[in-house]
């Protein structure tokens, strides 16, 4: 295990079994910084818990090694980094607690192999992920969550915070109350979205075989496939509208299974192509817009 | 805790036999997540840190959360037989449930 630390210019020894509080010699000093490499064989595992605020930025590279470097604000939060085989930790968290929002800043950039599991939590910042491939679980309060080339099982929760995944692929999960969720040029072939006032846009094709499910309480839902797509639609909502601006490429259900629309909400069935994906979109009282794009 | 609560009270019953029994179907679940959010404003009353972003988005989303439930409510009083606006407001009940403890446990932790 390669393991070097540096901290604002010194090198530090390896302290136990890995463990090494990131600490400091000058209290309430400008940024300070951390650099800290770790070797690993497979697939590693990444787990970052920021219960300050910041960013975390990772992305991929060739080399077998996880690269984490980052800065925190004071010594008000401290941040702890653990090795245990293909398992890399990094936590942070508040050792004084009349600490303000801007002592509790950390933020983390990540180069890891391309190959990569992540775990990432933090509270306001931005998490960003750009080409790794692998189950990823994504947390954030009011930070925003933004993929680029991703793929994997990929969770996202938010409370408020949105999500902007461009060329994912896999399996997508995205619950959030007031976040969006913008979905673009996807090769996904499982998506689950939920949120209760924020907007949904759905904008790529639907892979054959796949299952997409999007629902917002207040917010539009919004699809816009492709000349080429194929899959069966439905969408419901119960006192919101549905603007079908797709009427001549959506025909009645060719599968033959009879729709029962409920006299209660506003519904629409139909098929684009041969129906090989199956796409449910539902709103309690927004928006459910289907288009064809350009 | 109280999201685990929260989902049994939801599960629990049969929608049928509860529909029978009580006019509210929904009466056991209000009453828990309402003293969960009472709890949680002493807590924040007692507490002497500032509020920062994160208690504050936190709080919004609780609101919004509460807004979207009343009109769910009201919607399911005035056409009890819409399974959609049902769906919905369990939902919104859960995400709720799911909201409170996030925030109950930052205050235990934070504040």
């Amino acid at each position: 295990m390669k393991l070097s630390t540096v901290f604002s210019g010194t090198i530090l020894p390896v302290i136990g079994a890995g463990v090494l509080l990131w600490s400091c010699a000058s209290a309430d000093a400008a940024a300070q910084r951390l650099e800290k490499h770790f070797t690993v064989k497979g697939r590693p595992v990444v787990v970052i818990h920021n219960v300050g605020n910041g960013r975390i930025e990772v992305k991929s590279w060739k080399n077998s090694e996880v690269v984490v470097t980052g800065t925190k604000a004071s010594d008000k939060i401290a941040v702890d980094t653990e090795q245990a085989g293909d398992r890399i930790d990094v936590t942070s968290s508040v050792v004084d607690f009349t600490a303000n929002a801007k002592e509790m800043e950390a933020n983390f950039q990540l180069m890891v192999p391309e190959e990569t599991e992540l775990q990432l939590k933090t509270q306001t910042g931005l998490i960003y992920v750009e080409q790794v491939t692998g189950d990823m679980t994504l947390d954030s309060v009011a930070g925003d969550v933004h993929l680029k080339e991703v793929s994997g099982y990929i969770i996202v929760t938010t409370t408020g915070g949105s999500l902007v995944c461009t060329q994912c692929a896999g399996k997508l999960e995205f619950s959030s109350i007031s976040g969006s969720a913008q979905v673009l040029q996807p090769t996904l072939n499982n998506v689950k979205l939920r949120t209760m006032t924020g907007n949904i846009l759905f904008d790529g094709d639907f892979v054959h075989t796949g299952l997409y499910s999007m629902r917002s309480g207040k917010g539009l839902v919004e699809v816009r496939f492709s000349g080429n797509d194929s899959f069966d639609l439905t969408a419901q909502t119960a006192t919101g509208t549905v603007d079908n601006q797709a009427q001549e490429y959506l025909k009645p259900d060719s599968h033959g299974v009879k729709h029962m629309a409920s006299k209660f909400s506003k519904s629409l069935f139909g098929t684009v192509g041969m129906g090989f994906a199956k796409v449910e979109l539902s709103s309690y009282s927004g928006t459910i817009r289907i288009l064809k794009r350009d | 805790m109280v999201v685990i609560l929260v989902a049994f009270l939801l599960t629990s019953k049969p929608r049928e036999q509860v529909l029978q029994v009580q006019e509210d179907p929904y009466a056991s679940t209000v009453t828990t997540l309402s003293q969960q959010e009472h709890d949680l404003a002493n807590m924040q009353l007692a507490s002497t840190g500032a509020t920062s972003a994160v208690d504050t988005s936190l709080q919004q989303n609780l609101q919004q959360v509460n807004e979207f439930i009343a009109d769910c409510e009201r919607r399911v009083r005035e056409v009890p037989s819409d399974e959609l606006a049902r769906e919905y407001l369990t939902n919104a009940y859960q995400q709720k449930a799911q909201l409170l403890s996030a925030m109950m446990d930052r205050g235990g932790s934070l504040n």
